[in-house]
C-alpha cells in the first residue's frame, strides 16, 4: 500500500470511529441547491444518528403554548382530562412509552400552568421514570428535580424547568442516537395538546380555542413529515395511516393566508411579522376532529392493555 | 495528491465539526435567555458549505419567539432565512451582522420555513445549532 493510501485509509477509519462514538452521522447527501433544501432522507440508516446533512428538520409547538392559551381564554383546571392512569408501568414497548412520555409532559406543562403542584410533581416523577426507561440518563433529571422542589412555588421558575427538562432530553436523545424516540415523544405531546383543544372548545366555545384546533392544519403536515421520516422499517406506519385519516379530515378546514410585508427594528433585534391568516372549522369539522383526535389519544394511552 | 488533500481536509473537518456540535449548542443556548421558554426541542445539521438545512415550524399568533441559529464556538457564522410558506422573504440576518439570535412578534399563526447554511468565512464544514423559545 503507498503511503498516500495508508493516510487515507488511516483518516477515514479514524473520522467514522469518532463520529461514531461523538454520535454523529455519515454524510447522505451532497445537495448544494439553495433554492429547495435537499430532500428528507427515507428515515434512520439503521447507523445514523443526530447529524444531519441537507435534511428537513421539523418543529411542533410546544403543548405549553396552547396550554397558556387555554388559561387565556379563562379555562379551568380539569383534572379529567388527564391521562388519569399515572403509574405508566404497562407501557412495556419503547414506542408506547415514548408516545406516553409526551402525553404526560403536555398534562405536565397543563398541570404547571394552573399551579396544581401534586399532580404536577406526580407526572414529573412519571416522566422521569418513562425517561429513564428509554434511556435518557438520570443526570439529566436528576439536577433539574432539585431546583424543581426548590421552587414550587415559583410557576415561572418551573416552567423554565420543565422546558429546559424537554429540550434537554430531546438532546440527550439526539445525541444517542434516538431519534425516532425523540419523534415519538413530540408526537405524543401534540395529540395530548389537540385533545385539550378539542375537548375544551366544546366546553367553553371559544373562537380562539376553535382556531387553535384549525391551524393545527398545517402543523399536521409537519407532524406527518417528522414521523415519516422516523418510519424506517414501517414501525410507525400504523401512526402515519392515522395521521392520513386525521389530514382528510383537516382538509375541510377553510384557511386563508394574506402576505404583508414585515416590519423590522434592528435596535431590538426584532422583526414584527404581520401578514394575516384565518380558519374556519365548521361544527361539523369540529366534531370530527374531536372524535378522530380522541380515537388517536385511546391508542396512546391504552397501549398499556395491548 | 490534490484529491487526498481534498479528502483529507473534508474528513478532519467532518470530525472537527461534530466534536463541537456540543460547544455550539451551550453558545446557542445562552442567547434563549429566561424570559423565553424553550419549545423543548434540539435542531442540529452538519453541514458543508454550500448546504442548506430547511427546517419548518408554525408560529402562533400572538406570540414572540426567539431564534437563535450557531455553528461554532463564537456568534455570526451561521447564516440564516426565514420565508413564509410562499416562499417570501421575512427575514435574513444576513442583513444584521449575521446575529445569532432574532426576535418575531407574531400577528397572525403561521407556518414559516427557516433556511440555514455555514458563512463561508466559518469554514468547510460546521455544526449548525437551532434553538426556538417563546413568550406570551
Amino acid at each position: 500500500m503507498k503511503p498516500t493510501q495508508l493516510l487515507v485509509l488511516t483518516l477515514s477509519i479514524g473520522a467514522a470511529l469518532c463520529l461514531s462514538s461523538c454520535g454523529g452521522e455519515q454524510t447522505t447527501s451532497s445537495d448544494t441547491d439553495h433554492s429547495s433544501a435537499s430532500k428528507p432522507k427515507a428515515g434512520n440508516a439503521p447507523n445514523a444518528s443526530i447529524l444531519k446533512v441537507g435534511d428537513k428538520l421539523f418543529n411542533l409547538p410546544s403543548p405549553l403554548e396552547t396550554a397558556f392559551l387555554i388559561e387565556e381564554v379563562g379555562g379551568h383546571f380539569n383534572e379529567a382530562i388527564l391521562n388519569r392512569n399515572t403509574d405508566a408501568s404497562g407501557y412495556s414497548t419503547k414506542q408506547s412509552q415514548a408516545m406516553n412520555l409526551g402525553i404526560y409532559g403536555a398534562d405536565l406543562g397543563y398541570s404547571l400552568i394552573y399551579g396544581h403542584s401534586q399532580s404536577t410533581f406526580t407526572l414529573l416523577a412519571t416522566c422521569k421514570r418513562l425517561g429513564t426507561d428509554l434511556g435518557i440518563s438520570p443526570a439529566v433529571y436528576t439536577g433539574l428535580m432539585g431546583r424543581f422542589e426548590g421552587n414550587l412555588q415559583n410557576r415561572d421558575s418551573l416552567l423554565i424547568f420543565v422546558s429546559e427538562l424537554n429540550r434537554m432530553s430531546d438532546e440527550y436523545l439526539k445525541e444517542n442516537e434516538s431519534e425516532d424516540i425523540s419523534a415519538l415523544i413530540l408526537y405524543g405531546g401534540w395529540v395530548e395538546s389537540l385533545y385539550f383543544s378539542t375537548v375544551l372548545t366544546q366546553e367553553l366555545d371559544d373562537e380562539k380555542l376553535r382556531n387553535r384546533v384549525g391551524e393545527q392544519k398545517n402543523t399536521l403536515g409537519n407532524m406527518v413529515g417528522l414521523i415519516e421520516q422516523q418510519n424506517v422499517d414501517g414501525a410507525l406506519d400504523n401512526i402515519v395511516t392515522q395521521l392520513k385519516e386525521l389530514e382528510v379530515i383537516f382538509e375541510n378546514v377553510g384557511d386563508s393566508y394574506t402576505w404583508v410585508e414585515p416590519q423590522t427594528n434592528p435596535e431590538e433585534h426584532m422583526t414584527v411579522i404581520k401578514s394575516q391568516s384565518s380558519v374556519e372549522v365548521s361544527p361539523e369539522v369540529l366534531a370530527e376532529i374531536t372524535a378522530k383526535i380522541d380515537d388517536i389519544r385511546n391508542s396512546i394511552i391504552g397501549s398499556s392493555e395491548s | 495528491m490534490k484529491q487526498l488533500l481534498i479528502i483529507t481536509f473534508a474528513l478532519l473537518s467532518f470530525v472537527g465539526a461534530s466534536a463541537q456540535c456540543d460547544i455550539t449548542a451551550d453558545v446557542c443556548q445562552s442567547h434563549i435567555t429566561d424570559d423565553f421558554l424553550s419549545d423543548g426541542q434540539h435542531y442540529r445539521a452538519l453541514l458543508l458549505t454550500d448546504q442548506v438545512a430547511e427546517f419548518n415550524a408554525t408560529l402562533y399568533g400572538g406570540s414572540l419567539y426567539r431564534l437563535a441559529a450557531c455553528t461554532g464556538t463564537q456568534d455570526g457564522n451561521l447564516v440564516f432565512r426565514v420565508f413564509d410558506k410562499e416562499r417570501n422573504l421575512i427575514f435574513r440576518n444576513s442583513e444584521f451582522k449575521n446575529a445569532p439570535y432574532w426576535d418575531f412578534m407574531v400577528k397572525s399563526t403561521l407556518d414559516v420555513i427557516i433556511e440555514a447554511e455555514l458563512d463561508p468565512i466559518a469554514g468547510a464544514s460546521g455544526c449548525a445549532v437551532m434553538l426556538m423559545g417563546f413568550k406570551r
